[in-house]
């Protein structure tokens, strides 16, 4: 795959999660099927977060980043 | 046999999460939990930690940074193979300087003196990171901001 390739892939799933986003605010709001709508999210979030961890861009200038990993909480319940 | 492993009922789980008594209904408000951020002086104590003045001390400061961090946005508890997941969009702070931000914490914001808002989680940087007079990020991982598996082996 091409850097443009790339590019454009890492785009189209940012902009999905963008329009999910937007969809999960109506749905809250009660329009919309929320259930499926967070579940949809919650896919296009981990697509478009493993294309962007792996995408090698370093922060602009003066830009930080922070990438905790998840917290595993399974062992803090209970 | 059809009874295999035994396990948490994750939609039980998930209404505990989502209560009428706390904030704005819980982990999924759009106004009611935040992130703040804390240099690496902080020891987290999860066994008796419990409120935001625990933490205060050793939050990070800088242009562009207010005290109590900021609001999270997009956020959802789904369930997904018994893992309960909770995510939201990632936090940014721009137009920030901001020096060596070691951790995140959400906590329910309560809207009055920090002795009130429950810490909820702690979401450890590894490294270190900085911003200069940039936008500061926190990119939460693909997985989510934190997961509970329910059904363990």
């Amino acid at each position: 795959m091409s850097r443009a390739d790339e590019l454009r892939a890492l785009h189209a799933a940012e902009l999905a999660v963008v329009e999910l986003e937007d969809q999960l605010v109506a749905a809250k709001a009660g329009g919309g099927d929320l259930a499926v709508v967070k579940a949809e999210l919650r896919q296009a979030r981990e697509h478009y977060r493993r294309l962007r961890d792996t995408d090698g861009d370093e922060p602009a200038a003066g830009d930080g980043v922070a990438r905790p990993a998840a917290v595993d909480a399974t062992g803090g319940i209970g | 046999m059809s009874i295999t492993a035994a396990g948490f009922y994750g939609l039980t789980l998930e209404k505990f999460l989502n209560v009428t008594s706390l904030p704005a209904s819980g982990f999924e408000s759009e106004t009611a939990v935040k992130v703040l951020m804390v240099l690496d002086a902080e020891t987290p104590d999860f066994n008796a930690d419990n409120f935001r003045d625990d933490v205060t001390a050793n939050e990070v400061s800088g242009t562009g940074y207010s005290a109590g961090g900021v609001v999270i946005t997009s956020t959802e508890l789904t369930i997904s193979g018994g893992v309960l997941t909770y995510d939201a969009a990632d936090a940014a702070w721009a137009s920030s300087t901001i020096a060596n931000a070691m951790a995140g914490v959400g906590y329910f914001a309560r809207g009055g003196a920090d002795t009130a808002d429950e810490l909820l989680w702690l979401s450890d940087f590894v490294t270190a990171a900085s911003s200069s007079g940039g936008t500061f990020t926190i990119n939460w991982a693909a997985a989510g901001i934190w997961t509970v598996d329910f059904t363990p082996p």
